[in-house]
């Protein structure tokens, strides 16, 4: 995808799965956890591409294995 | 030309639930007015006019989940609907979901008066980078026909094991019934003890040790033990490879949050080799009857 010439333009272009998670923080990986991965569906259908979808989870399932970097750590003294 | 975006599900008549009035509705993530839409008896839906499906982004992703939130808070029960659910009108919406509706309404009565806490299980050591044995090959809709069962171990199991099976549940098929043991061949008789099981209830067998295998998380056993009184249903995934183990979608009732969070605190000091890492409240997204992977 190009870049926007105007960054305002990007949010309504839609990110690159890539894009989306890069730098994700445990906040934005819960989200798209549970938003991409879970809830109901309509009819089932990938309604997001299934270039983008599969990139998503592709790239989720790493991110979430190296999710404990940026995942608040419940045994640790805060 | 318009879409109708789908936040989510409820439960009841719109006109008798507080909160589903339109006027208190709110605006969608992309600030289009939101509306109920019948949806058979017992059952409304919770939508936004588009002019087209919004792109994947994050705003927008957070936009779905604030949607989702208020209207999950107006409501006694919510099913969240995914992200980026459309239909080309209500009653594209309607047919879609009415093959499902007892599901749907057996979903949103578990999750009435819920919240979902997320409980995510790491492993500390960094041998845990290499892909783990998968076991069997395993059949995603087949080995998760019961995904919220909460086992009956332990004094103070929160609710009773529910069990939906799925249509795809092999195990139910007449093959493995009429082979369960009882079929011919299979009765030894003669007086010598009980019959060996037969290969069908042996295959019924395994088949539920893996159910549970995969459910299972026995790394933070007394984690779980101290979380099972808070619970209302619990679905487990674990996961193939990386330090992620497994990760626990909690129903909890919308009062225990902070109970919940007091007790993965006080107990995940004790934890030795693992870490965990707990989020929410979120609304009830892990318990769709789809979100079973």
């Amino acid at each position: 995808m190009s870049e926007p010439a105007d960054p305002a333009r990007a949010e309504e272009q839609g990110e690159e799965p890539a894009e989306l998670l890069a730098g994700a923080d445990g906040s934005l990986l819960d989200l798209v956890d549970h938003l991409l991965n879970q809830g109901v569906v309509i009819t089932g259908e990938v309604v997001l591409g299934l270039a983008d979808i599969d990139l998503v989870y592709l790239r989720l399932s790493v991110l979430l294995c190296a999710a404990d970097r940026v995942l608040p750590r419940w045994n640790e003294p805060r | 030309m318009s879409l109708l975006y789908l936040y989510g599900l409820a439960a009841g008549d719109p006109v008798a639930t507080p909160g589903a009035d339109p006027a208190t509705l709110g605006q969608g993530l992309a600030g289009e007015p939101l509306k109920v839409v019948p949806c058979g008896p017992g059952l409304f839906a919770l939508a936004g006019e588009m002019p087209a499906r919004p792109r994947l982004a994050r705003t927008a992703l957070a936009g779905h989940d604030e949607t989702v939130r208020r209207l999950a808070a107006l409501v006694p029960a919510l099913l969240p609907a995914r992200f980026g659910e459309t239909a080309p009108d209500e009653e594209a919406l309607r047919a879609g979901l009415l093959p499902r509706a007892r599901q749907l309404t057996e979903a949103l009565a578990l999750v009435h008066g819920s919240v979902q806490m997320t409980l995510r299980v790491f492993a500390s050591a960094v041998e845990d980078e290499e892909p783990r044995p998968s076991g069997p090959e395993r059949t995603a809709r087949e080995e998760d026909a019961h995904p919220f069962t909460l086992s009956a171990e332990g004094p103070q199991a929160a609710s009773p094991e529910t069990f939906a099976p799925s249509p795809g549940l092999s195990g139910a098929s007449p093959a493995a019934s009429r082979a369960g043991g009882q079929g011919p061949g299979e009765d030894l008789g003669g007086g010598a003890g009980p019959p060996a099981p037969g290969p069908g209830a042996r295959y019924l067998a395994e088949r539920r040790r893996l159910h549970d295998e995969r459910r299972s998380l026995p790394e933070v056993a007394a984690l779980r033990a101290a979380l099972r009184p808070l619970l209302r249903a619990e679905r487990v995934e674990r996961h193939e490879a990386g330090r992620l183990l497994a990760t626990a979608y909690d129903l909890v009732g919308r009062d225990a949050v902070e109970a919940y969070r007091a007790v993965v605190e006080r107990e995940s000091a004790h934890l030795s080799g693992y870490r965990v890492a707990a989020s929410g409240p979120w609304p009830a997204y892990a318990f769709a009857p789809e979100a079973v992977p």
